[in-house]
């Protein structure tokens, strides 16, 4: 388990280097001031909560749905 | 394009979180009533062991003709009826260890049952389709469960394992029934299960042909025609643009095309009226992939917001694109008359107008056409000038490990 963990850490790592953010401080990324990995951390972030939010997901399918029904009556 | 950063902001979340995150709400596959999971290995010699496992949830086996056999049980075909077919639920290399043992069995004068025949049809068809994304014949289960989510853990270390675990799904043939179950939960992109999806129909029009080979005895894999070749190729890349358009039906999908570029989102500077129907729209990204030229579809909204009814959406053309006070602006034209109208101040999402299903029909209609005509150098089979055409990624990739066999 810990090798994966160290696998992992090394591999985010990489992928945020040269973007001025950390494993440790990526999620306080905001995307202010132009800064466009921020950005995409931010909103990777927000989606991921908004999947997990209570209801968000089924609120939205809802709406869609009645839009689908609209469409083919 | 900052995607990867992104997707690893998913991948940390679902590592501090449940192990996995959504990348997708809705399902990107759409799978037949009846499923049937499949399992080919070689076992020496050139034969090919195979288990199959259907509704019932029996396993059944065999090696080479009899393998074939086992999938007609499983998937309720023994008497040479293969219905309204199956979708396979396969390991990514099953369908290469599957598709020269069913083509070996195409042909009645194989002197082989009818069930071994059902059996190589349903492979043949499943082999086909499998190049044809969003495609309800096969379903490559490892692919699925990583589109629809993403693992908390570094890319490539999420193999089969992992997931039966992550998912509490058996590592046996029934598993994984149960995991397509698992990682297909829920509504599928609306555009894969709209009635006009020409990939739908492609994957029914496929079936028929082989069900009729079997009850016409002829042999499913007989020589095609000119037209009918290129239809098929035409046809791999209308699946492959239908499937990329049908991802941004999903707000998880459009959130991330953001970062691709694919996605265009900003407020209105500009709004329309019902005499100059053009809209103008200042993003603060400069990276969109919409060009002039683009055809596009708008609605009011952010991107990870509803499109919601057809009332709440624009259609039409980008005319232009500048830079201005360090902001995008992009002006789209051409508005239809029953159009949403965004007035200023609105914030909108802007992206790629889908294919349309009716223009794919009367293309493919067209080109037929050629081909019938005696003097087409389409039907004449003469070299025509060359000229360049924008080919999906996809389809690229399919062609060049094609290449490399």
């Amino acid at each position: 388990m810990s090798h994966t963990r160290e696998s992992f850490t090394a591999w985010a790592g990489a992928q945020l280097s040269g973007t001025g953010w950390t494993l440790a401080t990526m999620r306080f990324a905001t995307g202010a001031d132009g800064d466009l990995a921020g950005a995409a951390l931010a909103d990777g972030f927000a989606a991921a909560a908004w999947a997990q939010a209570d209801g968000s997901v089924e609120a939205l399918l809802a709406v869609e749905a009645a839009a689908a029904a609209v469409v083919t009556e | 394009m900052s995607a990867e950063l992104f997707d690893l902001a998913l991948r940390v979340a679902a590592r501090d979180g449940a192990g996995i995150a959504a990348r997708l709400v809705y399902s990107p596959v759409t799978p037949r009533p009846n499923r049937v999971a499949i399992e080919a290995k070689p076992a020496g010699r050139g034969r090919v062991a195979v288990l199959a496992c259907g509704p019932d949830r029996k396993v059944h086996s065999g090696i080479d003709a009899a393998g074939l056999a086992a999938i007609a049980a499983a998937t309720g075909a023994v008497n040479g009826d293969i219905g309204a077919g199956a979708t396979a639920v396969v390991a990514p290399a099953t369908l290469g260890v599957l598709a020269p043992l069913a083509t070996r069995y195409a042909a009645p004068a194989s002197g082989v049952g009818i069930d071994v025949r059902a059996g190589s049809a349903l492979v043949g068809w499943w082999a086909e389709r499998s190049d044809h994304p969003g495609t309800s014949a096969v379903v490559d289960i490892l692919a699925l469960s990583r589109q629809r989510y993403i693992a908390g853990v570094a890319p490539g270390a999420d193999l089969a394992l992992w997931w039966q675990e992550k998912l509490g799904v058996g590592g046996s043939l029934p598993g994984m029934l149960d995991w397509l179950d698992r990682v297909s939960t829920g509504p599928a992109l609306p555009t894969l299960t709209a009635p006009a999806c020409p990939i739908r129909s492609d994957d029914d029009w496929l079936l028929a042909r082989h069900r009729d080979s079997i009850l016409n005895g002829h042999s499913w894999d007989s020589r095609e025609s000119l037209h009918l070749a290129a239809a098929r190729l035409a046809s791999r890349c209308d699946a492959a643009d239908i499937y990329a358009a049908a991802l941004f039906d999903d707000p998880l999908w459009r959130a991330r095309g953001v970062h691709t570029g694919f996605v265009c989102h900003g407020e209105v500077v500009a709004g329309s009226t019902s005499q100059g129907r053009r809209v103008m729209v200042k993003s603060r990204r400069m990276d969109t992939r919409l060009k002039p030229g683009s055809a596009v579809l708008g609605w009011s909204g952010p991107p990870m917001g509803p499109k919601g009814a057809l009332s709440n959406q624009f259609r039409g053309d980008v005319f232009a694109t500048s830079v201005h006070h360090g902001g995008l602006l992009l002006t789209v034209g051409g508005l239809g008359r029953t159009d949403y109208l965004p007035a200023a101040g609105e914030t909108v999402t802007i992206i790629a107008a889908p294919p349309s299903a009716s223009l794919i029909r009367s293309r493919r209609q067209a080109v037929a056409g050629l081909y019938r005509q005696r003097f087409s150098w389409l039907s004449q089979g003469t070299a025509p000038t060359t000229a360049r055409r924008a080919v999906p990624l996809a389809v690229l990739i399919a062609a060049a490990e094609t290449e490399g066999e």
